[in-house]
């Protein structure tokens, strides 16, 4: 069957660059420069790279020329009443998988791995603790300047955990423009929701604070854990879902002369929710504390020497405070919390390399880890890394990009080496490839948990994942288009066994391969309508050779996700309608049974006075659709929200 | 450039070529290897040679494989119907099979022969059901793990919803449960038994980390009051289940898995006792070196016990008492598995295990493996059903 399948693969590549070269030439030959937008354009100056404004945005992001990426700007997007967990849900090759409605846990796959292998960085750190997820629900959008996906192992570039991508934050910032600028937003909703922000900056300073709540209870439908019995399901009533969060966020940057910025920048965020549990085992009182507390510090010098100097410190706590005072959800009273701290320092040198059309960089870090708790011993680890990484800019515009890290975790050492290639196959086509070895180590979680119902496996080694992506994107006139083909394998894959009675640990035995396909488009349909959409194949099956598990699909993980939006504005009017359909999602590892399909409607319309402030009214899952991501989590179902933001 | 172009082209398809064709391993060596699936038995010299049907319910997969005998020659068929989450327990009554989903929280009612779900009933949210015994042909008992009762359900497919669950009989809480630990313990009722005008549950009396926290006990309840008339204190801790045979009409069997840390996992004290029906007195006690989860009784009143401690048959001879060698179900060198149920048949030892994922045909004298079947996912349930019955 595999021959067979690779056969296919290639006519397909050798199809889609056979069209594309013919579909090139057809286009210049015919091309009406009048109505002609500029696209991506990049000029190499000393190893600095400008992208150009363009109509269509580009996705490109400057120190990955080579890797597929999506950039999103959660300034733009704020204007909605929309978080972080569903902005991320519409990229390509990106899944979310959400417990419920707004503050529940949220987590990411990319590319068919989970969420433990997805590195989540806000300002260049690590927010995974130890090596486990992250909640995308703990992370307010709107404290948020700008938001890269990138797809694919990040390995010799972030370290340990970026196996299956990265999602890389970058938190608001000075306003390098003169005066003042002041942002205030509100929205408010169904289930009690309101949230709201306010930033201040200029050129130096920088105070934002956000605030959010909802009462959240919310209704769906209960079969009542019998699920071939319809005659005993009711409407039943989600309670428990109530969500607090506040963070704030102060920065300062000083200019010491000759281009050298101080800047320090300090984030405390607390959340306290409901955790309502699973539908069967509802947990009508357990609830949940989150904090975070983040200091940086970073010293930019673009004239040390002739290499530009980055060097940055970061001190990162996080903590977790769980309580369920009646054991709704495990049967006996739980009250846990663990505190997680990272210190990290790193210094990083990027300037030109040994031709006069290569930058090269070298860098190094320390991070110290630790994970204390009522499940755990005071767990720590130490990580040392340093890289080097080199680009190389060919004259077609092209580039070859090397890069290899080497990281000493509690003195393991991995290699963690990529290669990429972005290769322009005609001024309209690029064509881009990755390969590389990634890496992921233990979290502290499966190695020292120690919680009853999982024991912690301190024996436990890195996973490593060979990856490879191939691809290519089209850009002309007002449409872009990109496919994408990856594929991942991982061996040493942390899997939990039975090991007595209802115990479970987690063992170095399984295997993964994840192979599939990346769609997406953008397409500047005139000056007010532009459709988006996105298309992602993912088939991420079991090769551990477990006869039931073999051949399986993984569990969690959906066959296919489609995204569309339709963006209409004329004069200060716009509106919005976006829909998306996710496949099937199996629940068990032997691939018996499945979530069935869902899709999800989203409509807005909004005003934007001219004074800066704009005003925006959206319905979510307009057709009352019974959806769940997880199984026994319903999430909710129609919701209104109306958004007002000023921006002075 | 068409040539450059052409050179990438083939790059590409090479580098495609070389990550298709270098996976990273066939397999972790730690899993059976596949061609010893299946493989017709011999017959053993005992076998009685009836034909069976054998439904065995899959924890992981939620699934049921079809086990058939027939003429000699097994067949096995997989997913051939869907569980609720978890099953933990299968009873055949009445030409009906009854599953037990635990963490669906519901009870399945399957015809065995169009291999259909009749109806289900739900027992309620956070109840945790494992075992289930009737006590007419349309009510059952059923035990429920996380929610300490034992609840009386009308199975009848015509009673409505909200009238399934008759009676909630509330076990002992800390206060009434024997404890050697500062800390609550509870009672976290697993196997249950019918006789005559009396249930009895198995408790294991656990604490907040389901470790023993003092000894086992066995709940009698009155029927059909269905009141809790009595409480037997036992020598075993963590008391998984209670079996009942005609072969020993005056005695309750009770078996106790002992104790269990997260470091080391189960100690291997576990005991069987023996309960005058009477007297409601424990006359026996044996200390089987394991830890049993189950067992039935075969041929020479040996009882077979579902070890949880490792993936091996613990055996006693219940008329002198004395523990006989155990049977050992193939690991693969895995180590971890358990033997999770067990029928024993004249000539015949059926048992599966949980992490292997198969059901192994045994010699009862000898313990040798006749046979070894694929399952689904996570056996955890068995039941039997001899051809023509």
């Amino acid at each position: 069957m595999k021959p067979i399948v690779n056969f296919i693969l290639i006519f397909l590549l050798l199809l889609v660059f056979t069209c594309a070269e013919v579909f090139a030439q057809d286009q210049a030959e015919s091309e009406d420069s009048s109505d002609v937008i500029e696209t991506e354009n990049e000029i190499i100056d000393l190893g600095v790279i400008y992208v150009e404004e363009t109509y269509l945005e580009t996705d490109e992001i400057i120190d990955r020329p080579t890797a597929f990426a999506t950039v999103l700007d959660p300034q733009e997007l704020s204007r909605r009443s929309i978080t972080l967990p569903e902005v991320l849900d519409s990229v390509p090759g990106v899944s979310v998988r959400s417990f419920g409605g707004l503050g529940a846990l949220s987590t990411i796959s990319i590319r068919g791995l989970g969420s433990e292998n997805v590195l989540v960085t806000l300002d260049g750190v690590p927010l995974n603790p130890a090596g486990g997820s992250v909640d995308l629900s703990d992370i307010p959008l709107d404290s948020l300047e700008r938001i890269e996906i990138i797809r694919g192992g990040e390995g010799a570039f972030h370290g340990g955990g970026a196996v299956g991508g990265i999602v890389r934050l970058t938190s608001l910032s000075i306003d390098e423009r003169d005066g003042t600028q002041i942002t205030g937003r509100i929205s408010a909703g169904s289930f009690g929701t309101v949230t709201s922000g306010f930033t201040w900056r200029d050129s130096n300073d920088l105070f934002h604070f956000e605030l959010a709540g909802s009462r959240g209870d919310f209704d769906f439908h209960n079969d009542n854990g019998t699920f071939f019995d319809t005659g005993d399901d009711f409407t039943d009533t989600r309670v428990n879902n109530e969500f607090t969060a506040f963070e704030t966020r102060y920065g300062h940057t000083w200019n010491l002369g000759n281009r050298r910025t101080l800047g320090i920048s300090a984030e405390w965020y607390r959340s306290r929710k409901g955790i309502p549990g699973i539908t069967t085992f509802p947990s009508h009182h357990a609830s949940q504390t989150d904090t975070r507390t983040f200091i940086q510090g970073t010293y930019l010098d673009p004239g040390f020497g002739d290499w530009n100097m980055d060097v940055t410190f970061a001190w990162l706590r996080q903590s977790r405070n769980f309580l369920d005072e009646l054991g709704e959800s495990t049967g006996v009273p739980l009250a846990t919390s663990w505190i997680h701290k990272r210190y990290e320092s790193t210094a990083e040198l990027t300037g030109a390399g040994f031709t006069s059309s290569d930058i090269l960089t070298f860098g190094f870090s320390i991070a110290l880890e630790s994970v204390d708790g009522t499940e755990y011993d005071n767990s720590s680890r130490s990580t040392f890394a340093a890289w080097v990484r080199d680009e190389f800019y060919l004259p077609s515009n092209g580039v070859i990009s090397g890069a290899v890290r080497c990281d000493r975790v509690d003195g393991d050492t991995i290699l963690s080496p990529e290669i990429g290639l972005k290769y322009p196959i005609s001024d309209s086509w690029i064509a881009r490839t990755n390969f590389g070895l990634d890496f992921r180590s233990p979290s502290f979680e499966e190695l020292y948990r120690n919680e009853g119902f999982v024991i912690g496996n301190p024996d436990l080694v890195n996973e490593r994942t060979l990856g490879f992506d191939i691809g290519i994107t089209h850009t002309e006139n007002r449409i872009r288009f990109e496919a994408v083909y990856f594929n991942l394998q991982t061996k040493d894959l942390i899997d939990y066994l039975l090991i007595s009675g209802f115990r479970w640990k987690p063992f170095n035995i399984g295997r993964v391969r994840s192979s599939g396909f990346e769609f997406s488009t953008d397409w500047v349909i005139d000056r007010e309508l532009e459709l988006r959409a996105s298309y992602t194949r993912t088939r991420a099956v079991d090769i551990s050779g477990d006869p039931t598990h073999a051949g399986m699909p993984l569990v969690g993980q959906p066959s296919s996700e489609i995204y569309t939006e339709l963006r209409w504005h004329r004069n200060n009017w716009e509106a919005f309608c976006n829909w998306e359909r996710r496949g099937v999602i199996p629940v068990t590892p032997s691939g018996t049974r499945f979530l069935a399909p869902d899709e999800s409607m989203g409509i807005g319309l909004g005003y934007n006075f001219n004074s800066g402030t704009s005003l925006m009214f959206e319905i979510k899952n307009l057709l009352d659709n019974h959806l769940t991501d997880v199984r026994g989590f319903p999430l909710p179902g129609r919701a209104y929200f109306l958004t007002v933001k000023g921006e002075f | 450039m068409m040539g450059s172009r052409h050179r990438l082209q083939i790059l590409i398809i090479l580098v495609i070529l070389l990550i298709n064709g270098c996976t990273v391993g066939k397999g972790s060596g730690i899993f059976p290897p596949a061609a010893d699936i299946n493989a017709q038995p011999p017959v053993s010299a005992d076998d009685d040679g009836r034909d069976y049907k054998i439904f065995i319910a899959n924890g992981l997969s939620e699934n049921i494989t079809h086990v058939e005998r027939t003429n000699g020659v097994w067949n096995v068929t997989q997913d051939v119907l869907q569980t609720g989450i978890a099953p933990s327990h299968m009873v055949l009554h009445d030409g009906l099979c009854y599953i037990v989903n635990s963490l669906s929280n519901s009870i399945q009612v399957v015809d065995p022969a169009l291999l259909t779900i009749i109806h289900e009933i739900s027992t309620g949210a956070g109840t945790n059901p494992k075992f289930m015994a009737f006590v007419t042909d349309s009510t059952a008992l059923v035990t429920c793990y996380l929610s300490n009762e034992v609840l009386l359900v009308d199975l009848d497919s015509g009673a409505s919803p909200e009238n399934q669950i008759l009676k909630s009989i509330i076990l002992p809480d800390a206060n009434d449960l024997p404890s050697d630990t500062p800390d609550p313990t509870y009672a976290r009722p697993g196997g249950i038994v019918i006789v005559d005008n009396k249930a009895f549950a198995a408790c294991s009396n656990l604490n907040s980390m389901h470790e023993a926290g003092g000894q086992g006990i066995v709940i009698e309840i009155a029927l059909p009051a269905c009141e809790i008339s009595s409480v037997i204190e036992l020598s075993g801790r963590d008391t998984t289940q209670v079996i009942h045979s005609p072969r020993f009409p005056e005695r309750l069997i009770v078996m106790s898995a002992g104790d269990h840390t997260i470091e080391e996992g189960f100690k291997g004290n576990g005991i069987v006792e023996s309960i005058d029906l009477n007297s409601g007195e424990i006359f026996q006690v044996i200390e089987v070196d394991g830890s049993p989860f189950g067992g039935e009784i075969g041929a020479d009143d040996i009882l077979f016990l579902e070890n949880g401690l490792d993936s091996s048959i613990l055996r006693v001879d219940l008329k002198t008492g004395e523990v006989l060698e155990n049977f050992n179900l193939p690991t693969y060198g895995i180590s971890l598995s358990y033997a999770s149920s067990l029928v024993a048949l004249p000539g015949l030892i059926l048992a599966t295990n949980f992490n292997t994922d198969r059901l192994y045909l045994l010699e009862p004298l000898t313990g040798e493996v006749l046979a070894e079947l694929q399952t689904g996912d996570g056996p955890d349930a068995m039941v039997l059903v001899e051809q023509g019955e």
